[in-house]
């Protein structure tokens, strides 16, 4: 091994000492000299110590749920932006219809020798326990923007669900409204429950002492994430008499006013939506779309920053950060009308 | 050959000519080195995809479209945005050839612009890498295309205008070098040449964004246009918002159709009449012509056209009596 390191240190010009830190991929080595070491034992025709073999690659997966809800997509422009400038090459994962599942593609990411994942709006507990153990044995640095369930001991870049719920129901009682309904995604969803957390701590810090703890249920409904979902969602908060909606996001709300519409109701005369995200294009919908905006720009830079920082060996506490929504005001909320 | 030289092959190092970086790898085999694993030829199951941004919900869409037709084929898209204040094609086209990619995907970007720099798609070339391109492409760059035929597309618009009784039209297109904005004022001048007088257009070129169209579709209804085809459904967008900011309502007094048929087109204020590019046939043509390649079948230069479909909604009506027209 001695004469080896010898002629790769003498091809690469450096001096042993510095080939011996190379391989044992101590820091403090300036990036060029680390590539001159590696060439020459390429060149050499010796195998790179495995756990450096990766580092050619600087690739990052970033695995969304779907490319549809054009949340998604706004977190991957401003991700994959700040990858870019540091180096990093985004290769994209989403869970298509087709049935590429997230595990799959955990695999295909692992047999890139990825540097890093950031999951955005999913999670790797999707992938199946095996795989999240995988990620976890090799180490692989991980961070969540806005996980779909709980992930503890993971870096987390969170917006602030319930903030959210308060400034959509302060919004709305400004405004005379006082029976207020929710469409969230599915039970189990995170950021859902979060919401509903929100919504059911301001419905029981005014309920009337005596009232059924459970009277804002019918004030809910659960459903999935499409503009369908949340059109066919709509009926049981209007059964129950919500003269205004908070919807968990752009989408959902879209479908709201189209169930209204469909009922010859008027937005926001006859019912008021509050749409979640801030998704690009809401100024033009029909009407205009009240929604409550999330920092997706400075939510991906810090994303990026932590992800960085772990692959850089300089992970902080695995903790969640939350960021403040701010609610945007345009034409789908009103004063409610006495029915 | 210098020393640095050697080493910048080595390296894989940009501003190596291709001759001298072939004279170096031979040197190297036939002293008998190994060649380092970056330009061993091996190449990753990778692919680039090269988009514009991803503000543009067509965008996105292709790229689910063909993430997912490559995803089944065991290849991972490698995702290169050229957001605002970014990156040039260039820089991505290098970073792509680090990485080894075995094809790339261009969805939008130089190849349609005639005035932009082409001489990354030489590179790629040069080393042998497919390449596919979505719609249409300068001529000389000699890859296959998969696009929306322009034609038909502009056929539609204008047959549904004019049939509405509209005879003063106005385009709203991309940027005067960019060759699908090109093809399509073609086919609608040529149309307005057959009818002989009866129907005029306007031109008014824009950058792709919804306040560009605004003011391109400004300048044309000061010409008393009643019908407004947009290169873009974002471009509609911001042509709605001139109608309106004219004090005109659409589509009373001024029909506008857009392109694409990107999500959501159906909530917006009116519901947008648009020319639904088939994405989904598209995409899957894409990733088929550049796999393809990829298991060694020749590269052919044909460009594949597809057939695009006018969705009608609320944003294109019969013209007003009394309304300004011819």
């Amino acid at each position: 091994m001695a004469t080896k390191l010898t002629e790769v240190a003498a091809f690469a010009g450096v001096s042993l000492a510095t080939v011996r830190r190379v391989l044992n991929d101590q820091p403090s080595i300036a990036q060029e000299t680390r590539e001159r070491v590696l060439t020459a034992l390429d060149v050499l025709g010796h195998e790179r110590p495995s756990k450096l073999r990766g580092h050619r690659a600087g690739l990052v997966g970033l695995v969304v749920p779907d490319l549809q809800n054009p949340i998604f997509p706004a977190f991957v422009e401003t991700v994959s932006a700040g990858l870019v400038k540091q180096g990093l090459m985004p290769v994209l994962c989403t869970r298509t219809a087709d049935g590429v599942s997230e595990a799959n593609y955990i695999k295909l990411l692992m047999d890139h020798e990825v540097a890093g994942i950031v999951f955005i709006g999913s999670s790797y507990a999707d992938a199946g326990p095996e795989h999240g153990r995988t990620l976890k044995e090799r180490g692989i640095p991980v961070v969540l923007i806005n996980p779909a369930d709980a992930n503890d001991g993971v870096r987390r870049i969170t917006v602030d669900d319930a903030s959210a719920v308060d400034q959509a129901l302060e919004h709305l009682r400004a405004l005379g409204h006082t029976r207020i309904g929710m469409l969230l995604g599915p039970g189990g969803h995170i950021p859902s429950a979060r919401k509903l957390g929100a919504f059911v701590a301001d419905w029981e810090r005014r309920a009337a002492p005596d009232s059924d703890p459970g009277a804002w249920r019918e004030l809910v409904a659960h459903t999935g994430f499409s503009m369908e979902d949340g059109r066919t969602a709509t009926a049981r908060p209007l059964e129950a008499g919500a003269t205004a909606l908070i919807c968990a996001s752009d989408a959902l709300a879209l479908g709201a006013v189209r169930a209204a519409y469909r009922q010859g109701m008027s937005i926001p005369g006859d019912l008021s939506v509050v749409g979640f995200d801030d998704s690009p294009y809401m100024i033009a919908t029909d009407p205009p779309l009240t929604t409550v905006r999330q920092p997706v720009r400075a939510m991906g830079a810090a994303a990026v920053d932590a992800l960085k920082a772990q692959i850089g060996g300089h992970a902080g506490p695995p903790d969640e950060t939350l960021y403040e929504p701010e609610l945007i005001v345009r034409a789908s909320t009103g004063v409610v009308r006495s029915r | 050959m210098s020393e640095a030289t050697v080493s910048r092959v080595l390296n894989n190092r940009p501003g190596v000519a291709e001759a001298t970086r072939e004279a170096v790898l031979t040197a190297l085999d036939v002293l008998g080195y190994e060649r380092p694993t970056q330009l061993r030829g091996e190449r990753a199951r990778l692919i680039g995809l090269v988009l514009p941004e991803l503000q543009n919900p067509i965008f996105p869409a292709l790229a689910e479209v063909v993430g997912g037709a490559l995803a089944q084929r065991g290849f991972t898209p490698v995702l290169c945005t050229r957001t605002t204040g970014g990156l040039s094609e260039a820089y991505y086209v290098d970073m792509l050839l680090d990485q080894q990619v075995s094809g790339v995907v261009f969805c939008g970007g130089h190849y349609a612009e005639a005035d932009a720099p082409h001489e990354h798609y030489e590179l790629l070339r040069e080393r042998g890498v497919p390449v596919v391109l979505f719609n249409a492409a300068v001529g000389h760059l000699g890859f296959p295309c998969v696009a929306t035929d322009d034609e038909v597309a502009s056929e539609q618009s204008f047959g549904h205008l004019v049939s509405m009784g509209h005879t003063r039209l106005g385009a709203v297109v991309g940027p005067e070098d960019h060759v699908p904005s090109q093809r399509r004022v073609a086919s609608l001048r040529a149309q307005a040449a057959r009818s002989s007088g009866a129907v005029t257009v306007e031109v008014a070129h824009a950058q792709f964004s919804m306040e560009a169209g605004r003011a391109a579709a400004a300048r044309l209804l000061a010409k008393d246009v009643t019908g407004l085809v947009c290169g873009s459904d974002i471009l509609a967008l911001g042509a709605i918002r001139a109608v309106r900011r004219a004090g005109k309502d659409v589509p009373a007094d001024v029909s506008v159709i857009g392109f694409d048929d990107s999500g959501f087109m159906n909530c917006t204020d009116p519901p947008l009449t648009t020319v639904r590019q088939p994405i989904e046939a598209m995409g899957r043509a894409a990733v088929t012509l550049l796999l393809n390649q990829v298991e060694g079948a020749a590269a052919s230069e044909e460009e594949l056209l597809f057939e695009p479909e006018l969705v009608v909604r609320g944003s294109t009506g019969p013209l007003r009596d009394g309304a300004k027209g011819a």
